[in-house]
Parts: C-alpha cells; structure tokens; sequence
C-alpha cells in the first residue's frame, strides 16, 4: 500500500489540536513562567523582583526535603512499578492457566481514581479499624501495627504505596505489549541451551525491551515528579510537612499563602527537574544504542548458529 | 465539490463557537426576564451542620417571593470556600453574595479590599433594623478603614468541653483549676485514656487553641496578640514560662493519628466512643458530638493560672461567619435591591433565631436559645459564650503565610518534636520583627 503522501492543506486539520495545545500549554507555561519573576498575591498588579523566587527556592527547606522526597519516591517507582510490571508482563506473556483474570486484576486499579484509591488506603491504614494493622496482627506481626499517615517516620512511604501500586498494572500492560514483539524462537533456542526462566528473563526479555523500558521508567520518574493528589488526599503533607513534595508545597504557597510568583517558580523548578530527568533517561539509550533485532550476544551453540542462518525479517 | 465540502465543514465549526459563546452565563438577567444571583457559601454542605437547612430555607423563601430570581449556589465545603474565594478576586469574577471569614488579613480580605471587587455596604449596615440587631462590637470587627464590608452572620467560640463520664471512669475530678488541668492530663493517659481530641491534619488547622488559651491566661490576650504581630519575644522567661505550662499538658496528649483526622473525625472517633475526655475547638465542629456523648459533657471555663494576667476566665471568641457582595452585582441596577434584599433577610433576626435552634451561635444580640430545640449542649456553649469576656483568636495576628508554616510546626509540638525551648525559638525566628 502506498503511503500518503504529505500536503500542506492536511495541516489545517491539525489546527484545532495546535490551538488548544497552545492555549492549555503553551500559553500557561509562558504566562508561568513571566510571573515566577514577580512578587504576586493574585489580586494586586504583580511586582517585578527579578531572580528572587528562584534565590528563595535554595533556602526553602521544605521545598529541599520535598525533593529529596520525590527522588526517593521516583527510585522507588522505577524498581517497584517498571520492575513488578515486567516481571508479571513476563509471566503473564506465556499466557499461563488464568492470565486473562490476573491480567484483569493486575490492572483493575489503574481505572480507579486517585481520590477513590486514597479514600480507600485512608481507611485501610487507620490505626484501629485499618486492615493493614489487622492483617499484620492476624500474622503475627501485631508489633508493626501503627497510625501509618499520622507518624513523620511511616507518612511518605505509606502515602507513595498508593500511587506505586496502582500503577503496576498500567506499565504491565505496556510490557505485555512490548514483549509480544519478542519472536518466541529466541525463548525456546534459549530454554534449549538450558538457560533457566530468571536468565531467560535477564539476558533475553531485558534487553529485547529496553525501549520500553526506556519509556517507562520516564513515566515513572516525571509522574513521580508531579503528582499531586495521593499526597493531597492522603496526608495533605503532614504530619508536619512530613510528606511534603514540590507539588503539594507549591499549591500551598500559591492558593494558600497566596505568593503566586513563588508558587509559580516552584512549578518552573519541577519543569526543569522532570525535563532533566526524562532528558538523562532518553541520552542513556543513545548512548546505549538499539538492540539488535537478532537479539543479545548468546553463546555460539548449535543453536545460536541456527539462529545466525536465518536471515533478518525472515521471522514477522 | 472538495472545496464545497471543506467550506461546510468551516461553517459548521463556526456555528458552534458562536452558540457556545451565545450560551455563555451572565450575572444579572439572562435575556428572558429572569435574574441569576450567584451565591458562594459553604453553610450548604454535606456534614452535620446546622446552616445547612437554615440557609435552604431562606434561599427557598427568597425565591418564592421574589418570582423570576434564581439564586445559583456555588458551594464549597468549609475552609475550601477560601481558594474558591481566592479564585474569583483574581479573576474578577466574584460571586454576587457570598459569606466568609472576618475582613482580616488572616483571611486575604485586606487584598480583597483593596482590590475594589468587594461592595462597600456601610449604608446597608446603617438601616436601623438591621444595624441594632448586632452588638457594636460585631460592627467593629466587620468595619475596615471606617466602611462595612459585611453583614454580621454568626459567631464563634472555643468552649472547653468536658466527657464528665471518662472523668468519673477515671476516678478523677473536672480540671475545674489549673493544678487540676496539670494533674489530670497524664493521669488520663495513665489509665488509657486521651486527654485532648485534638486534629493536628494541616488542612484543619484547629490546633493552637490550647496554646491561645494558655498564652492569654498567662500573659494576657493583648500580650499574646503582640507576640504573634512580631511585637513580644516568644524566649522572654514570662513566655518560656507559659511555654512550659502548655507543654506539660499539650505534647503527646492528643489521638496517636491526630495527624490523619480533622476535628469532626476526632470527635467522632474518639469523644464520641468514650476514649477522650476534652475537647477544646471551634463550635462549629461540636454538632459533630452524638447526643449520648452531649449528655454527659459539660462545657466548663478553661481555669486561669495563678499568677497569670487573666484573673478571671475569659473565651476566645468573635464574629466568623459575614454575608459580602461584590462591587458589580451592587451597582448593577438590577441585581443591586436584590442583593441588598438577600443579604437583609440572610442577617434578619428570623434567620438569626433559626440558626440557633440549630445549634449555630448567631451573631445578633438578642436571640434566645431554646433548650429543646437546641440541645442541653448547645445551651451550655450558647450561656457560657454569652456569660464570658472575650479574648480575641492569635491568628487574627498571622498573615496567610505565617499560619501555612505555623500549623506544621504546632502539629510537630503535639507529636512531641520540640523541646520548651526549641519551640520557643521556633516561634520567634517565624514572627519576631
């Protein structure tokens, strides 16, 4: 089939899409960025202060305690939710007795809001009627048992499970996707030179998809980076500013101390840091370069040299 | 017939922009004769309050005489009024009518002065029957700059109510004194019991009341005011010494998930089930007592401190609740008798009284309370209220920035965090001047 070719008039069908990426983002962050350079309570004509709010930013302590928060939290997400998403996205691709239930389950949160979820884990970690004290007193472990958003200690880490284990489920998916592509002739040359399912899944389902991995361990980091509402919903920031992130100071700051400029800096400030990161994570994979489609360097056993014979998109 | 097709299709898009833009809403008249008043409020909510069926009452009233007026209600669920608030001074679309806090700079409501989007209702305050309702301090506290900017709706007040049943459990007397208060705290926690029901969740922000009360029996409500303004020092060994008093009945007294709950939910969840004994907060969130708790609470005063400025007991309380309308909806020709109309019968002494026998400390000097209607507690608060001089809230002092880092460092001191003096130094880096 012959691929269309390009004419200048199809771009007049992109214009509704354009204005309103220009007028719900463009215009936004420009306007974000012109006032994270004044002093502004909202109401007032804003004050022009030059780099102040950005000066400010380095003496913050909160907003620095929040970003070490977010890069902890942004570690976390990548081991737990890319790492949990592919090893069931592996499991499940082998399409074992059940898969479309567990697929289903695995993915049943994702479609639950993020208020609805934090409500639920809200009441799940209540000190007396939650069922994670209950479950842990069930086991034995009734010594763990605490007030789990209420203590400095547990808040974040309690709060961050939320998100980290809904979101299981959507990078599951994208892997399932992803490892379709992988022919199953390099799984059974493999099972065939006696490699077991954990080097199976190391040495071959890994690199065949580090493209997505690439891409999701972006999502998780920039969504890491940003979210706003578990923190909101479930502890507000506190106890204290216990759980205080960037984004959650910076609604703070804006609609509450009703320092707009200030607020709007701590936005740019997460711009810059989630362009960073997605930046770093994408230059690693050029450097990396692409995996070959023939797949890793395997040892030259019979059947790697079966492999070798077979030539380059004789497999679809 | 490519070129007819793509000039349809522009046509079409552009009927559709000019019938969203037709049907955009307006305050005023919508063109059929008919006239939206907006209404931003959060004494319409969900939970347990008493505004609620008083204020559908008088929107339903309202309505019914004054045929061809809607009141569009935008509603908020309580402190989230003040971004919506927030939001419509900014954008300068601010509601026609809507109720809020008292015009301080607590509140933001200096910006919203200045802003000249806030009506000016100084000659509505003027008519007789509307300005003899309230006391002249209520039309002190709602004065700025020599004009009324609202009508008085209802006031508020922090009483100390005690479960005398958890006392009695207990085996130990009402903290009817200070040395009782001090005694009794850690002896209710000895025996399983949680003395304060206290929420220190950020978004509350309902957890300095003790520390109001033991600042102004220790050094006076005026002192405690300059303290907050920058004017005092928080490390003078008179503070430190109100400090430690405060401490020694504060930290680590609370719910061990105070931190997770608001007032309603602490009351609820502790007050409630018999395993705290006081509560010490705004009013308002007493309608959230059951009425077998209610039966065997009793509001006391909160004991002075021998030696202490306040000799006799004194009550936070004042005006909380105002009725605003903006500059515009004032001035338009319509709307403008409307409003005024709206906002006389919101502050009318039968709205007043209703509000009472709700459980609702109404602002307007002469309503009574009617024990049946309102509950034994309710008359308790409603008495002592009344009975009491009053001492005004500290956070009159803060700005909105000051109370967003204040109540995380008051949240901290109850979960044990700070030492007297590590508090106290706390306090004066955030508002010494």
């Amino acid at each position: 089939m012959r691929a269309m070719k390009f004419k200048p008039r199809y771009l007049l069908f992109m214009l509704p899409a354009l204005g309103l990426y220009v007028l719900f983002f463009i215009y936004p962050f420009i306007q974000t960025a012109i006032s994270s350079f004044t002093r502004w309570n909202g109401i007032t004509a804003p004050v022009f202060i030059g780099v102040a709010n950005y000066t400010q930013l380095f003496h913050d302590s909160v907003l620095m305690s929040g970003i070490v928060r977010i890069l902890i939290w942004a570690a976390l997400a990548v081991v737990i939710k890319v790492g949990l998403g592919l090893v069931f996205a592996a499991i499940l691709r082998n399409r074992p007795w059940g898969y479309k239930f567990f697929t289903s389950v695995f993915f049943f949160p994702v479609v639950v809001s993020s208020s609805a979820m934090s409500l639920v884990f809200t009441l799940a970690y209540d000190n007396n009627i939650g069922i994670v004290n209950h479950f842990l007193k069930a086991v034995g472990l009734g010594f763990l048992q605490h007030a789990w958003l209420a203590d400095p200690t547990t808040a974040f880490y309690a709060a961050i499970a939320v998100p980290i284990y809904q979101d299981i489920g959507f990078f599951m998916v994208i892997f399932l996707a992803a490892l379709q592509d992988i022919p199953d002739e390099y799984y059974e040359a493999a099972r065939l030179d006696g490699a077991n399912p954990v080097q199976i899944f190391f040495r071959l389902t890994v690199p065949l998809s580090l493209g997505s991995i690439r891409v999701c361990v972006v999502l998780a980091v920039t969504t890491a980076f940003k979210t706003f509402d578990y923190i909101f919903l479930l502890t507000a920031g506190g106890p204290g500013n216990a759980t205080q992130v960037p984004a959650t100071w910076m609604y703070l700051e804006t609609f509450q101390s009703f320092n707009y400029g200030y607020g709007d800096a701590i936005a740019m400030l997460i711009f810059v840091l989630s362009s960073l990161a997605s930046g770093l994570v994408l230059a690693w994979g050029a450097l990396g370069g692409r995996p070959s489609r023939r797949g890793p360097e395997l040892p030259r056993t019979a059947t790697r040299r079966v492999a070798e014979a077979i030539p380059e998109g004789a497999i679809a | 017939m490519r070129k007819r097709r793509m000039a349809m299709a522009a046509a079409a898009a552009l009927a559709v922009i000019a019938t969203a833009a037709a049907c955009g809403a307006s305050n005023g008249s919508n063109g059929s004769g008919s006239v939206t008043l907006t209404f931003a409020t959060n004494q319409i909510t969900s939970e347990n309050n008493g505004t609620t069926p008083v204020f559908k009452q008088l929107i339903s009233e309202f309505e019914k005489q004054n045929p061809g007026v809607h009141i569009q209600l935008e509603e908020a669920q309580s402190t989230a009024l003040q971004p919506l608030i927030q939001l419509a001074f900014a954008s300068r679309n601010v509601p026609d009518i809507f109720n809020f806090w008292r015009p301080q700079p607590a509140f933001n409501m200096n910006n919203y002065i200045a802003s000249g989007e806030l009506g000016d209702l100084t000659s509505l305050a003027q008519t007789p029957s509307v300005k003899n309702e309230f006391a002249s301090s209520s039309w002190a506290t709602a004065t700025v700059n020599g004009k009324v900017w609202g009508l008085p709706l209802t006031n508020y007040s922090v009483p100390l109510v005690v479960n005398k049943a958890v006392f009695t459990e207990a085996g130990l007397p009402l903290p009817t004194t200070w040395q009782l208060l001090v005694s009794d705290v850690p002896k209710l926690k000895a025996k399983g019991f949680i003395p304060w029901t206290v929420s220190t969740e950020s978004t509350d922000q309902s957890d300095d009341r003790l520390l109001d009360y033991v600042l102004d029996r220790e050094i006076g409500n005026q002192a405690a005011l300059n303290l907050f303004e920058g004017k005092g020092s928080f490390t003078s060994p008179q503070v430190e010494k109100a400090l430690s008093g405060y401490f020694s009945i504060s930290a680590g007294y609370g719910p061990p998930d105070a931190a997770a709950l608001d007032d309603n939910a602490a009351i609820a969840k502790y007050y409630n089930t018999g395993k705290s004994a006081m509560i010490l907060t705004n009013n308002v969130y007493l309608t959230t007592v059951s009425a077998s708790a209610a039966k065997t609470s009793e509001v006391i005063p909160f004991p002075v401190i021998p030696g202490g400025a306040e000799t006799t007991p004194a009550m936070e309380k004042d005006l909380t609740t105002l009725m605003y309308a903006s500059t515009a909806a004032l001035a338009n020709p319509t709307t403008g008798p409307l409003v005024k109309k709206f906002l006389t019968m919101a502050t009318s002494m039968q709205t007043e009284q209703s509000l009472a026998d709700n459980d609702v400390l109404a602002a307007a000097t002469n309503v009574k309370t009617d024990p049946a209607k309102a509950g034994q507690l309710f008359t308790q608060i409603q008495s002592t209220t009344s009975a009491e001089p009053e001492d005004k809230w500290l956070g009159n002092a803060r700005t909105p920035s000051q109370q967003q880092s204040f109540y995380p460092i008051m949240a901290e001191q109850w979960s044990g965090s700070f030492s007297v003096s590590s508090f106290a130094n706390q306090l004066e880096s955030m508002f010494k001047q």
